[in-house]
């Protein structure tokens, strides 16, 4: 599903530039759970943030379901994003203003849909991940890993094919780490490809390989096991 | 008191400091005080002044007459006849009575003549004011008596010092005015005008003009002829509804004869102030529309800097968060803040006053007639104004976001570092964006609705050719021409006219567009009667052969005028498309017989020639005829000669006065004017209603503009996370654009309405000002909205392009 060729990230610093990512090769096949680990500063980040498009700069190949992101035009590189991935993240990142089922509707907002299609599918979601009773707090009126369910659930309500979560239990109890971990089995039992960072090795474990990246440079775990 | 001082030094690093922000926040408020200062200083000037050298000028009072009248309706007048004043003389509740007679009278002969305009005053009227003279005396009493020798003059102070240079040794001096000579006995105070709109040059004894005006002292009892204004003190303890009872009473008893009651209703008493009373209602409204409009503006601009002030008290949540920490109360912070605002406003103020004084002269200029608006000065009013209105900035500007960002809890600023969640969606600051918004709408639909009327107005046809028509007035009898002279000295100045290069034609003129016409008993020969028209008349004019030509009025049907037509009893006449239309109807006029007032034989209808304004743009239809002027040297007064011009008539004007001037010897002031210039006075309320509606407007705008921009780009700052989870989760940088420009739009179309709404409420009141344009004239509501919105959209853009300029992975970084 994921192939990156020679991926290379920098920045502009004097004197000269910092590199962020160098000559990155990643094989990531359809439906495997993969744990990125590393230093903090090793560039985890700055990886997840390119395999989802948030970060278009960067030299190299990314193939993405054999469409060829590097060189996609803005436009189509949006189209493609909203199509196959869900961000999750360490700080939740739930907008303050909307409530729980709000939340979960911003992302069906972005994507071609009928507003009763995106009710039944808030409430769908809702459902299953078991918050309903929850639906009309806003998150500050939530507990962490209740936030963080609520952003997983946010991540993959549109049925993404990839879900990309950066340090998503680095904030929570070991306890709603696990239920986040468990959950996140369950999604890719389903079918949905994770590449997740982690300083946990217990949450690596939930994975099926771990790539370890050290000052920008892929250190093991290349291709797949 | 030194925590104050400590307070003090405080605002003032911090003013300097912000030296970017300061300077925007001063030239905001400068605008607005400017705009208020120099609009009101011409409110003050017309309306809220008092009158200079009268003795409790709020004890003086002017009379109006009330008539109700079959032919004219309801109606008031200010000028009314000798007798009245006799009669009003008796009032127990009026301690002073006094009757002044408006003119004017060339001062000088031949090419020397210059013109003045003089009051003739009855011997009570300097001491019912109270006035004290600047040099010399005033007049009394004896000076109006019947045989009072050399009659006296005094001259305004303005006069003595434009036209006799100040000269202290004046009293004594004789005054050649008109045909009769004066003796010059005194100088009255600066300012004084007696209340006048149009303040006189000079005053003279009362018998003196009188006499002038008709033969002998006809005057004295003739109720019928309409040529003073009378002005009294009211007695003490006298209440002005008691004096008006008295009043009218009185006049009620004078003209019991119902040939001499004309309809007479009651009298009232306004302000001894004209452009306070009743007459200048139209004016006076539209000078109170327009200084409001420039509150609105100060308004608008006190939110601005209120709305860049809390902008920044959020933004110096961390400063004030940590001086909260270490033990300032929440009066220091206030007060430290206020002072802030205050010195800001200061600076505000001083640059405010430049614009009033070097705005406010022209302004007055513009709006006020020269003599009234050469006479106020940036003075010590106007700074008063300016003061006020620094102070309202002030507070407005400063105390709410004082109070807003003290009042907020602090705390968690503090913990949080100061970063990112320090944002907070203000209800006060979309309020105070909202609230601009409106009000810009509701000045920029009132400068629709001003401009809308001008051209109206601009758009009615007159008739005439104004551009290419000059006018000239000149009074031959008053300088002492007996009649058959007055019609040589006519003839003389055509014959000298037409001479000249830039003279197409000339004609005289019985009767004067825009200045007055006659209505005489007229029958048509087989019709009973005339079908009436609300607008009175017929009305008749006696012009020469070339007064169509001249004047650009087509002849329709028929033919014009000839010389040989002029004959003291006219065979022939000439009517209006509108007469031929409403008292012929289908039939055709031509060859009709219309007889004149007592006249024996028929005047033939000749032609029909296209209608002129009678008086006003605005008025309604007119019947309008006209007959052959008497013959060359017959018995005449007050002609009006009519030149047309080649090209421009007012390149022209400048060489026709001396030449006219000397064409006769010994002619009196000889006044040339373009018949543009006579015209343009109906355009001017709404001529200036559109330029200062437009012009603040315009500012409201940009400052409406400003304040929803600082609100969007502030909003865009503090929503930066927002938007990068936003994409995260799919938007595109389209999206997030229309999300700030949706916010703006919000904002603005809630403003919007309650602009509409409130220019809807506002209209009503500003309806009588307006022409042939409803208040909630869907266009004007429309592009005036439009325009509104369109100013939003270009305040959103820059916020809007910055949201959509959010890095994604800068925006959401956690370190
Ligand atoms: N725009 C940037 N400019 C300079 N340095 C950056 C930039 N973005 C990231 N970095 C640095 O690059 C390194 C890798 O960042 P990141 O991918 O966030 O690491 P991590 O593995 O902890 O997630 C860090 O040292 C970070 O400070
Ligand atoms: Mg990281």
């Amino acid at each position: 599903m994921i192939r990156l060729v020679n991926v290379e990230k920098s920045v502009d610093t004097r004197p000269s530039p910092t590199w962020l990512l160098r000559r990155i090769g990643l094989d990531i096949p359809k439906g495997e759970f993969v744990t990125v680990m590393g230093p903090s500063g090793a560039g985890k980040s700055t990886l997840l943030a390119i395999l989802g498009m948030l970060d278009a700069e960067f030299r190299g190949e990314y193939w993405l379901d054999g469409q060829p992101v590097h060189t996609l035009k803005q436009k189509e590189r949006f189209a493609l994003s909203r199509s196959r991935i869900g961000f999750v993240f360490q700080q939740y990142h739930l907008l303050d203003d909307l409530t729980v089922a709000e939340n979960l509707d911003v992302p069906l907002g972005y994507r071609d849909m009928k507003s009763a299609e995106r009710a039944a599918l808030v409430a769908d979601t809702l459902d299953r991940f078991q918050i309903v009773g929850k639906k009309d707090l806003y998150p500050r009126q939530l507990s962490g890993g209740q936030q963080q369910l609520v952003a997983v659930a946010r991540a993959v309500i549109s049925s993404p094919a990839l879900l990309l979560a950066d340090e998503p239990t680095g904030n929570l109890h070991s306890e709603q780490g696990r239920e986040i971990m468990e959950l996140f089995r369950r999604l890719n039992q389903q079918g949905t490809t994770i590449v997740q960072v982690t300083h946990s090795e217990e949450n690596a474990r939930y994975g099926h390989r771990i790539i370890r990246l050290k000052d920008g440079w892929l250190v093991d775990g290349a291709a797949a096991a | 008191m030194r925590a104050l001082w400590q307070d003090l030094a405080h605002a003032a690093r911090a003013v300097l400091r912000s030296r970017g922000f300061t300077v925007t926040a001063a030239l905001t408020l400068a605008l607005g005080i400017g705009a208020v200062t120099a609009l009101t200083s011409v409110l003050d000037a017309l309306l809220f002044r008092q009158p200079a050298g009268v003795v409790a000028p709020e004890r003086v009072v002017r009379a109006y007459f009330h008539f109700t009248s079959p032919q004219f309706g309801d109606y008031r007048n200010s000028v009314v006849s000798y007798p009245d004043f006799t009669d009003l003389q008796r009032a127990r509740g009026l301690t002073g009575v006094a009757a002044q007679y408006s003119g004017g009278a060339s001062l000088g002969r031949g090419a020397e003549a210059t013109e003045v305009s003089l009051s003739g005053a009855t011997g009570d009227y300097f001491a019912m004011m109270g006035t004290t003279p600047l040099l010399g005396r005033l007049l009394g009493p004896d000076d109006d008596g019947a045989n009072a020798g050399v009659p006296a003059a005094v001259l305004s102070e303005r006069l003595w010092r434009t036209r006799f240079g100040a000269d202290s040794t004046i009293v004594g001096r004789t005054l050649p005015l008109d045909d009769q000579v004066f003796t010059v006995v005194g100088v009255a105070p600066a300012g004084f005008d007696g209340g006048e709109y149009t303040p006189p040059d000079l005053w003279v004894p009362f018998t003196a003009v009188a006499r002038q005006l008709g033969p002998g002292d006809g005057y004295r009892t003739d109720r019928g002829w309409y040529f003073v204004s009378i002005m009294a003190r009211l007695a003490p303890g006298v209440t002005p509804a008691q004096a008006e009872a008295e009043a009218t009473a009185l006049i009620r008893a004078g003209r019991s004869d119902s040939t001499e009651s004309q309809g007479f209703r009651a009298v009232s008493l306004g302000p001894v102030l004209e452009a306070a009373g009743p007459d200048f209602a139209d004016r006076a409204s539209l000078a109170r529309w327009l200084a409001a409009m420039s509150v609105v503006v100060l308004l608008i601009a006190s939110a601005n800097v209120a709305n860049l002030l809390l902008a920044r008290g959020l933004a110096r949540a961390r400063e004030l968060a940590i001086r909260k920490a270490l033990g300032a109360g929440q009066g220091r912070l206030v007060r430290q803040l206020f002072l802030e605002g205050v010195m800001t406003a200061a600076l505000a103020g001083a640059l405010g006053m430049l614009i009033a004084v070097w705005g406010g002269g022209a302004l007055r200029g513009y709006v006020l007639p020269a003599a009234l608006a050469e006479r106020f000065s940036t003075d010590g009013r106007v700074f008063a104004i300016a003061l006020g209105a620094t102070l309202l900035a002030a507070l407005i500007s400063s105390l709410i976001p004082a109070l807003q960002v003290t009042r907020a809890d602090l705390t968690p600023v503090l913990k949080e570092g100061g970063r990112g969640s320090g944002f907070r969606r203000s209800r006060l600051r979309a309020g105070l964006v909202v609230a601009q918004v409106a009000l810009s709408v509701m000045l920029v639909i009132g400068a629709g609705l001003f401009v809308r009327s001008l051209r109206n107005m601009l758009a009615i046809d007159i008739g005439y050719d104004a551009a290419r028509v000059l006018m000239v007035n000149v009074d031959p009898a008053g300088a002492g021409f007996d009649g058959p002279a007055t019609g040589r000295a006519f003839d003389a100045m055509v014959e000298a006219a037409r001479a000249h290069p830039g003279v197409e034609s000339a004609a005289l003129t019985y009767g004067e567009p825009f200045g007055w016409s006659m209505s005489t008993g007229l029958r048509v020969a087989g019709m009973d009667s005339l079908p009436r028209l609300s607008s009175g008349g017929p009305y008749i004019q006696r012009v020469t052969a070339d007064f169509f030509q001249t004047m650009g009025l087509a002849v329709i049907r028929g033919r014009g005028f000839t010389d040989q037509d002029r004959r003291e009893e006219p065979a022939v006449a000439m009517i209006g498309e509108v007469m031929a239309r409403r008292i012929f109807g289908d039939r055709d006029p031509l060859g009709q017989c219309l007889l004149v007032a007592r006249a024996t034989g028929c005047a033939e209808i000749i032609g029909v020639v296209e209608n002129g304004v009678r008086y006003s743009p605005r008025e309604e239809e007119q019947a309008l005829y006209y007959l052959p002027l008497q013959p060359s040297g017959a018995e005449t007064r007050h002609l009006t000669l009519f030149l047309r011009t080649r090209g421009e008539a007012a390149t022209v004007a400048a060489a026709i006065r001396p030449l006219l001037q000397t064409a006769v010897p010994e002619l009196p002031f000889v006044a040339v004017q373009t018949l543009q210039d006579v015209v343009e006075p109906h355009y001017e309320g709404f001529r200036v209603g559109a330029t200062l509606f437009g012009l603040y407007g315009a500012v409201a705008l940009l400052l409406a503009g400003l304040g929803l921009y600082s609100v969007l780009a502030y909003a865009v700052r503090g929503r930066t996370p927002e938007l990068g989870i936003r994409l995260a989760l799919g938007a595109e940088p389209r999206g997030l654009m229309r999300l700030v420009v949706g916010d703006g739009l919000k904002l603005t179309l809630l403003g919007a309405a309650l602009g509409v709404a409130g220019a809807l409420a506002a209209g009503r009141a500003l309806a009588s000002l307006l022409y042939n344009v409803p208040a909630w004239d869907p266009l004007t509501l429309a592009l005036g909205t439009g325009t509104v919105l369109v100013a939003a959209l270009l305040a959103s853009s820059i916020p809007a392009r910055r949201a959509a300029r959010v890095d994604p992975v800068t925006a959401l970084r956690s370190d």
